[in-house]
């Protein structure tokens, strides 16, 4: 059986970026809601390494993480593929890039999903803490939730191929 | 004077971003160098108003790296607002569980973070740098070794914190449940591998940084040398304990001029601002704040792996009391001031925490149904300290009669050793960049590796994903023209 989980970054009280959280608890309702079954739903709150070993026993994975650097208004919604991160290689003092730990576990053998989409959220990060998002950011929520049950359908159809 | 400015400006995935900025002067060389870091604004206040015993749940989330540390600070605080002495079992589960995660912590940061400096070597190219260049150097099997280590310390975690991540069991009074047999077994099982993989990495340490002269040389060098003021809490017996004790301050001479209960913190412990940072610098209070240089006479001092070691009079555990021995005998007695050895002190304190792993997952009373008392007192204010992988942790909570926090106030690990990083990091830039320097990625990253010594963790709450421009150095002339910008990706 095919396993697919969508995972939802955050921290859930810095303000915009819970946003991943968030949808992540709204897609949970909606895909009961829908009796769809076989999607994994969850939040997590670790990067790089960890989020590699959060990925490993999956087939493919949608993550949902807020994003900053990109230019855009807050609330913008970005579609991303691991390969779009940089590598960060030197610079984290805690841990190794998305990017490489995705390839640090794939050279040791780890079964991690062969397809990996991001949705990022465009916030501005203001290091406050806060359990509530800014109106613009919170807005995406419903889009976030029609574009991940399409990432469902659209997997569905390239798994039926 | 004319100045030019070199920013050395890191976007991080989980601890926001800092940046180090260095001034030259018209004759080319470093004038001084800040080291400058976000702080994340209004945690304290964001408390206020919430009932004590949500704090362990709620200051989890400060940091994505360190949530145990937190959880354990907070728990401990809980219990002396309500002024609850914790069973013994409760506080065996609570130290089982922060030695797991000890082990986990200080894995990632030798293998992925200060492992490719010693490794690959601090001027290997960038790309190299890394986890990957690591594994492609000492092999596959070493990777499925850190990840092996990682994963026993998570299933501990999750067996007595509830979660992988962010553990939720510890409350005032104890813990909200105990361990099966079933379990305990099987703790005891990952701690034996753990104590194997430990000792297997201070091995691989004494060979490929031990035994290049080249890596000695560089960390005995004056270059990443200063002599301050140390803490780190220890037991009754005066050795290192991560969980529990009194915290011990040790002079540049190696003196013991004394140690503080949980209570007694602000008796030690000043802090001060400076207007080029958001960051607050905390001091001894007991011997003053004399600014950002070494010495008996100033008040700077460090809480680090490396600090720890000096404060105590050793390990509690036989192997890693041992290592000890060979690690002051190796670098010239107590206390060592090379800040590059805290890498080594690391190693010594991972094995520790596997041992103490062991030692207390085959402790009879492990498995006792006796994890919690029942809190009677009337809650008002307490003091909770352990020790975070970067330093001590200290929360200090005050309740109103109901246990609603009315004022909080925390010292971070990382926040302790922030004067002594700026110092680190102007020392290493003056002694690296001078007339006519070319200031190249692996000078840059020998200024680096000065902090990366601290295991510093930054503002470390932020998730976001970085976009672009993960790291930048931008060079400015001496009337702010940006003359270049290098882009680390």
């Amino acid at each position: 059986m095919v396993k697919t989980l969508i995972l939802g970054l955050g921290n859930p009280i810095m303000g915009d970026d819970a946003i991943g959280c968030n949808c992540a608890r709204e897609i949970e309702v909606d895909l009961k809601t829908r009796e769809i079954n076989d999607v994994e739903v969850d939040q997590f709150y670790r990067g790089g390494i960890s989020l590699m070993e959060r990925l490993i026993g999956y087939d493919r994975a949608l993550i949902i993480d807020s994003i900053t650097g990109y230019g855009k208004e807050p609330g913008t919604i970005v579609e991303l593929k691991v390969t779009d991160l940089p590598s960060l290689t030197t610079n984290s003092p805690h841990d190794s890039s998305l990017k490489n730990a995705l390839e640090f576990g794939s050279q040791l053998g780890e079964k991690l999903p062969t397809t990996i989409d991001i949705l990022a959220i465009e916030i501005n990060p203001r290091f406050e803490f806060s359990e509530r998002l800014t109106p613009l950011v919170a807005d995406c929520i419903p889009k976030i939730k029609n574009l991940a049950l399409e990432w469902i359908k659209t997997c569905s159809q390239d798994l039926s191929v | 004077m004319e100045y030019k400015r070199i920013s050395i400006n890191p976007i991080t995935r989980l601890e926001g971003h800092g940046k180090i900025e260095i001034f030259l002067n018209d004759q080319g060389e470093v004038e001084n160098t800040y080291f400058q870091i976000p702080e994340l604004r209004g945690f304290e206040r964001f408390c206020v108003g919430r009932p004590v015993e949500e704090m362990p749940l709620l200051t989890n989330r400060i940091c994505g790296v360190c949530p145990e540390a937190h959880h354990m600070a907070a728990a401990k605080a809980a219990d002396a607002v309500y002024k609850v002495e914790i069973p013994r079992t409760a506080k065996m589960l609570r130290e089982l569980l922060y030695s797991a995660f000890y082990v986990t912590d200080h894995t990632t940061h030798f293998y992925a973070l200060a492992g490719p400096d010693f490794i690959m070597g601090p001027d290997a190219p960038v790309a190299e740098r890394n986890i990957l260049g690591v594994i492609h150097k000492v092999g596959l099997e070493i990777g499925g070794k850190v990840i092996q280590a990682r994963k026993y310390g998570h299933s501990v975690i999750e067996m007595i914190g509830g979660r992988k991540v962010h553990p939720c069991t510890a409350i005032p009074g104890g813990q909200t449940t105990g361990i099966t047999e079933e379990q305990r077994c099987e703790m005891e099982k990952m701690g034996r591998w753990a104590v194997e993989f430990a000792q297997f990495s201070l091995k691989l340490f004494d060979e490929i940084v031990l035994g290049n002269k080249a890596y000695v040389d560089l960390i005995l060098g004056d270059i990443y040398t200063h002599r301050t003021y140390y803490i780190g809490t220890v037991d009754e017996n005066n050795k290192v304990n991560f969980y529990d004790g009194k915290v011990s301050v040790m002079s540049p001479d190696g003196e013991r001029i004394g140690k503080y209960g949980p209570n007694e913190y602000l008796d030690w412990i000043a802090e001060r601002v400076e207007p080029w940072s958001y960051i607050k610098f905390p001091y001894l209070k007991k011997v003053g704040w004399k600014g950002f240089v070494d010495g008996k006479d100033s008040g700077v001092y460090t809480a680090t792996p490396l600090s720890r070691l000096n404060a105590s009079d050793g390990m509690a555990t036989p192997r890693a009391q041992a290592e000890f021995e060979k690690f002051y005998t190796t670098l010239g007695g107590k206390p060592v001031h090379q800040r590059l050895a805290t890498h080594w002190a690391r190693l010594i304190e991972l094995l520790y925490a596997a041992e103490r792993w062991v030692e207390l997952a085959t402790d009879p009373e492990i498995t006792s149904s006796n994890f919690h008392a029942v809190p009677s007192e009337k809650p008002t204010e307490g003091v909770g300290i352990v020790e975070a992988p970067r330093g001590t942790l200290t929360h200090h909570y005050w309740t109103d009669e109901r246990g609603i926090l009315t004022k909080v106030n925390l010292i971070v690990g990382t926040t302790n050793n922030m004067a002594s990083i700026a110092m680190s990091v102007n020392k290493a830039a003056k002694n690296l960049i001078k007339k006519g320097t070319e200031v190249t990625e692996p000078v840059l990253n020998m200024i680096e590796m000065a902090f990366r010594a601290y295991d510093p963790c930054f503002g470390c709450a932020t998730h976001s994903l970085p976009g672009k421009m993960p790291l930048q150095v931008i060079i400015h002339d001496t009337d702010g023209t940006v003359l270049d910008v290098v882009t680390r990706d």
